[in-house]
């Protein structure tokens, strides 16, 4: 969705957003005009005109505050909404990755997008959307109250104006410039730094701190300096951009005095003059700088929310004669991998892959889960590729205990169930299989004793044997599993194993200890060399 | 680190005369503003012609002198965080050698980088700021004092009750606000167990169902930002009720008391004028000085991080005759959870000591114990009989060099590295690295970028260099083959095994036919440690790469 649609859906709310941002052009005028009206009390003949004149004073001053609250208030409500829609598109996307491409980037990578993110589009969006409605709007109806009193201070307004948003032009490269600069030299300043701290122990170990001041004080002097310039850049261009402002100001008030004593304005135009210039000049100065953090937050918007289309699957999974491996290869980046597999499974095989670390056990499994796509040859479930299989109708017939074994912040039964309804005979069937009923009934809320996120309350092989139950529960047809084993001691691995080899699906499994055991109970093994398979 | 605070001083002074005077500038021109009302109103043209060229001149004249603001202004920054950062390196060197244990190596980057950076935005430029606001402030009551002493005293006590109104209104603001940090707290952990358990959400299809929790969270911190927002813009509202009733109820009445003809009118504009000036840095005044003393925090933790523990040591070594652990319970400080249990290990002066075990089952736990990262929960380990947190720091490490994946390697010669600068015979070195194998590199040559310009092979090679030259006892190697093509890491380990050092090689890589070079062999495994001479067991225990 883009925001443009995003806007198009929200349009009630949209409108009262707009008449609120409107609503504040014209708190300023009125501050002006009370202002004005006030020094026109000094004009007053009598008592009467006095009175009228407070009369407005005080109307015009105290509207605004009003208004500006009913303003804030017809806003905040649009903000709420678009912010969650936004929140939740941005959710969206990220859950629409697959496997695959949701590992292309840390954790860290996602997590910043909702949150710092969405932080700083809520800050930046609505602010400089606020801020170039309020600027250009107020500018305008304060060129055209002016062209009433004096075209000639009007139409020198509108110059003005265009040598301010000049000047900004004239800036933005060399700010963008020194803006880079200053990135890639915080860079360098990371990596030097984070070397030099590296090498403390040794540095301290033969007494040479000395010598690794000087360096250690020379990335911070490049870094500084670059800062330095690039503060400087900035700050010059806004002291310009003010001081032409000022000026502008002097010059125009000067200007009113003359037709003032000319008589060519009353004194109320005067004040009403000075203030207003002031207010146009400065107004046009904040709006051209929130154009640019409009457009940053937009380009946000979009990097946040915009999904990329998954290829579409057509065919049902279905399993009933044969897996066959093709030639399959498999490559990270230009790491191979898998070279050139082939191998056939059959139902209610089970398999077993072993091989030393790094040997691409893990990475076959990924494949063989629909988990990884990229890989050259082919994987073919009875009749059909496997990249072409829906992937809901796949995982509703294979599951999959992976080497983390991830633990929701829920009871030990939900973590087990999980969206499956409860059968409690099952349930414990299973909690016994894998030789974690007596720990649980020892627990003093039982199964439903509430397990940190990641499980960090309980341990490694208690962590492993949750994640066996909860494939065990949802009794799929095909089960993939990576290391059952890792984190147990022999007796229960062994339970495991027992528990698994008796299942009567299709059993893929990876191992790398037991083997004389297990090699005997498996009817097929897959050995993995580092480039190269045994059958 | 907290008496530094205001960073370099003379920059600082420099720049608060600086501002004196620009700010002195700037009242001239409000007082000729005045001025030239005046003239205008008594329709003396001439006179406001010649005021207006002053003004002029003023108002060049402060371009002048706010460009040399900014420089002066980047100046302080510069000087000062080169003063606070080199601050934080000195007292960083200063730091005894237990503390500089790797794992600290991102608290103290974290402190360089993000968190300076933070001090210098939300502290020092916040210094500038504020003695800028008070300059202006000063300047105006000195401007409104020239009309009429009472304006001043009757002005500063409306300032004051303003003041004292805005910092007790925001009550339901930060009520509300610690609302809504509570559910975007609520709302991160989501997110960040959602990320985690990716895989399994995906794979049980529980999609919808996180969905609806995720967009229950979502809108739950929408709307309680949507409560600070209604409660801020009603304190809002109240706070500028009073600001305009302030305003407005002195330039009234200073208009009345112009009309009966005691001030001018130019007076007046000036008056009104400068209360601009002071109402809105009076505004930002308390926000501005939270915002400081909260980051102050970032300081005390610098001093935490800087403060040197007072080590209680006195027995001195000068060599190593062997290791024992006895009978100790391993695992890391914070946690109750015990990693290895009754390691019993002993490592003779000379012998070559093969650690190896699965990844996550321990080895490292041994290792940091030696390094004394972390203590043992129950046990001892000894060092020719003296408990190794007796020991003189400085001592017990220089009895051990450590090789690891990550190696220090500088901006520097191959000789200055290698040496780190301490006097040593050229001939030394060279040798040093014929033995390691790195015969083909010139010692001269400059090592570039963090050693960019040498492989990884070559890295660990140069670390062994180093470790040779700098005569150390022991040599730890941590993991040092997983990142090497195995032809490297074998010729790297029959290398390390023929030098007439004690080694100790903690991996998960292992060659079958180098085991036998080993004098002795560990099995980090089920949570502790024992000894094999069954070489075929290690083997096959391990599944391990052949050659």
């Amino acid at each position: 969705m883009t925001l443009t649609q995003l806007l198009q859906k929200n349009k009630k709310q949209l409108t009262f957003y707009l008449i609120g941002a409107f609503m504040t052009t014209i708190n300023g005028l009125f501050f002006t005009f009370a202002l004005s009206n006030a020094f026109g009390i000094i004009e007053e003949p009598d008592a009467n005109g006095i009175i009228r004149r407070i009369i407005f004073v005080l109307l015009f001053a105290f509207t605004p505050i009003f208004s500006q609250m009913l303003s804030r208030f017809l806003r905040i409500g649009f903000m709420r909404d678009i912010l969650i829609q936004v929140r939740t598109l941005a959710y969206e996307k990220i859950m629409s990755h697959t496997y695959e491409s949701y590992k292309k980037n840390p954790k860290e990578h996602y997590m910043s997008m909702l949150v710092s993110d969405i932080n700083l589009f809520e800050k930046d969006f609505f602010l400089s959307l606020l801020n170039i409605i309020y600027s250009f709007g107020s500018f305008t109806l304060g060129v055209i109250i002016l062209t009433f009193i004096s075209p000639i201070i009007a139409i020198a307004t509108l110059i003005v104006s265009a040598l301010l948003f000049t000047v900004t032009k004239l800036f933005e490269p060399i700010a963008r410039k020194t803006k880079k600069l200053t990135q890639e030299a915080n860079a360098d300043y990371n990596i030097q730094l984070t070397n030099i701290l590296n090498g403390m122990e040794v540095i301290k170990l033969y007494h040479v701190e000395e010598n690794f001041k000087r360096p250690f004080e020379s990335i911070v002097v490049v870094l500084e300096n670059i800062k330095k310039r690039a503060f400087r850049i900035d700050e010059i261009q806004s002291n310009l951009n003010h001081w032409i402002a000022g000026t502008f100001q002097m010059i125009v008030y000067i200007y009113a005095t003359y037709l003032y004593i000319q008589d060519a304005v009353t004194l109320t135009s005067l004040i009403l003059v000075f203030n207003l210039i002031g207010q146009l000049v400065w107004s046009m100065i904040s709006g051209f700088n929130f154009i640019n953090r409009f457009k940053t937050s937009i380009d946000i918007f979009n990097r946040i929310t915009q999904q990329q289309a998954n290829p579409q699957a057509v065919h049902r999974m279905t399993f009933k004669e044969a897996l066959r491996v093709c030639n399959l290869s498999f490559a990270y980046d230009t790491h191979k991998i898998i070279d050139n597999l082939s191998f056939n499974i059959k139902p209610k095989d089970k398999v077993l892959i072993t091989g030393p670390s790094g040997a691409g056990k893990t990475t076959l499994l990924n494949c063989l889960a629909q988990n990884l796509s990229s890989y050259q040859g082919e994987i073919v479930v009875d009749e059909h590729e496997l990249r072409t299989i829906q992937p809901d109708s796949f995982l509703k017939s294979c599951g999959y205990v992976r080497q983390n074994h991830f633990l929701f912040n829920d009871s030990i039964v939900n973590n087990v169930i999980l969206n499956s309804p409860l059968d409690k005979g099952k349930f414990e069937q299973i909690m016994k299989d894998v030789d974690l009923y007596d720990w649980m009934m020892t627990l003093d809320a039982k199964e439903n004793h509430i397990l940190e996120q990641d499980g960090l309350n309980i341990s490694g092989g208690q962590r492993q044997r949750l994640s066996i139950a909860r494939e065990l529960y949802h009794d799929r047809e095909v089960l993939f599993v990576d290391e059952p084993s890792a984190s147990l001691d022999d007796q229960t691995a062994q339970h495991i194993y027992d528990t698994l080899l008796s299942l009567d699906k299709t059993l893929i499994c990876v191992s790398h200890r037991h083997l004389d055991y297990l090699s005997k109970h498996f009817d097929t093994h897959i050995e993995l060399k580092p480039l190269g398979v045994t059958s | 680190m907290r008496k530094l605070k205001f960073g370099n001083i003379p920059w600082l002074i420099i720049n608060t005369l600086h501002t004196a005077v620009f700010v002195s500038l700037s009242g001239w021109s409000i007082y000729l503003l005045k001025v030239v009302t005046d003239y205008g109103l008594n329709r003396q043209m001439d006179k406001v012609v010649e005021t207006a060229q002053l003004m002029m001149l003023i108002l060049l004249g402060s371009l002048v002198l706010d460009t040399i603001g900014t420089l002066l202004k980047s100046k302080y920054l510069e000087a000062s965080l080169k003063q606070l950062k080199n601050h934080y390196i000195h007292r960083l060197m200063e730091q005894d050698i237990t503390q500089l244990q790797k794992e600290q190596c991102n608290i103290y980057r974290s402190n360089l980088t993000n968190d300076f950076d933070r001090f210098e935005e939300k502290f020092l430029l916040n210094v500038l700021e504020i003695i800028h606001m008070s300059s202006r402030f000063l300047m105006s009551v000195v401007l409104v004092a020239t009309v009429s002493i009472y304006l001043v005293a009757v002005a500063v006590v409306l300032l004051v009750i303003f003041m004292i109104i805005t910092s007790k209104t925001n009550t339901p603001v930060q009520k509300s606000e610690a609302k809504k940090s509570e559910s975007l707290q609520k709302y991160t952990d989501f997110v960040n167990e959602t990320l985690n358990g990716f895989e399994i959400i995906k794979q049980h299809q529980l999609e919808d169902k996180r969905f609806r929790m995720f967009v229950e969270k979502a809108t739950q911190v929408q709307k309680d930002n949507y409560s600070v927002d209604k409660n801020s813009t009603k304190v809002d509202g109240l706070n500028s009720f009073i600001q305009t009733s302030i305003i407005f109820t002195m330039i009234v009445s200073g208009i009345l008391f112009a009309r009966s003809a005691q001030a001018s009118l130019g007076s007046l504009i000036m008056v009104a004028t400068s209360f601009g000036n002071v109402i809105w840095p009076l505004q930002r005044f308390t926000p501005v000085i939270t915002q400081m003393k909260g980051i102050l925090k970032v300081l005390d933790d610098f001093d935490k991080n800087l403060d040197r523990p007072v080590i209680d040591r006195h027995i001195r070594v000068d060599r190593f005759e062997n290791l024992t652990f006895d009978r100790c319970d391993l695992g890391y400080d914070d946690d109750q959870f015990v990693i290895l249990q009754s390691v019993d290990l002993t490592i003779e002066k000379l012998e070559k000591v093969l650690i190896v075990g699965q990844s996550g089952a321990g080895k490292s736990t041994v290792l940091k114990t030696i390094r004394q990262s972390i203590r043992p929960k129950d046990g001892s380990v000894l060092l020719d009989g003296h408990d190794i947190f007796e020991i003189v720091p400085i001592d017990y490490y220089s009895l051990f060099t450590t090789v690891d994946q990550i190696g220090f390697i500088f901006n520097g010669t191959v000789l200055e590295n290698v040496t780190m600068y301490q006097p040593m015979d050229e001939k030394h070195v060279r040798d040093a690295l014929n033995q390691v194998g790195l015969s083909e590199l010139d010692i001269h040559e400059p090592l570039r970028n963090n050693g960019a310009n040498v492989s990884g092979g070559q890295r660990a090679r140069l670390m062994l260099a180093r470790a040779l030259c700098l005569n150390s006892e022991v040599i730890l190697c941590d993991e040092i083959f997983s990142s090497l093509e195995q032809s490297i890491a074998k010729s790297i380990e029959k290398d390390i095994l023929s030098l007439n050092k004690t080694i100790i090689n903690v991996s998960h890589i292992i060659f079958k036919d180098q085991l036998s070079l080993y004098d002795k062999i560990y099995i980090v495994d089920q949570g502790t440690i024992r000894q094999s001479h069954d070489l075929d067991e290690v083997w096959s225990r391990m599944i391990l790469t052949e050659a």
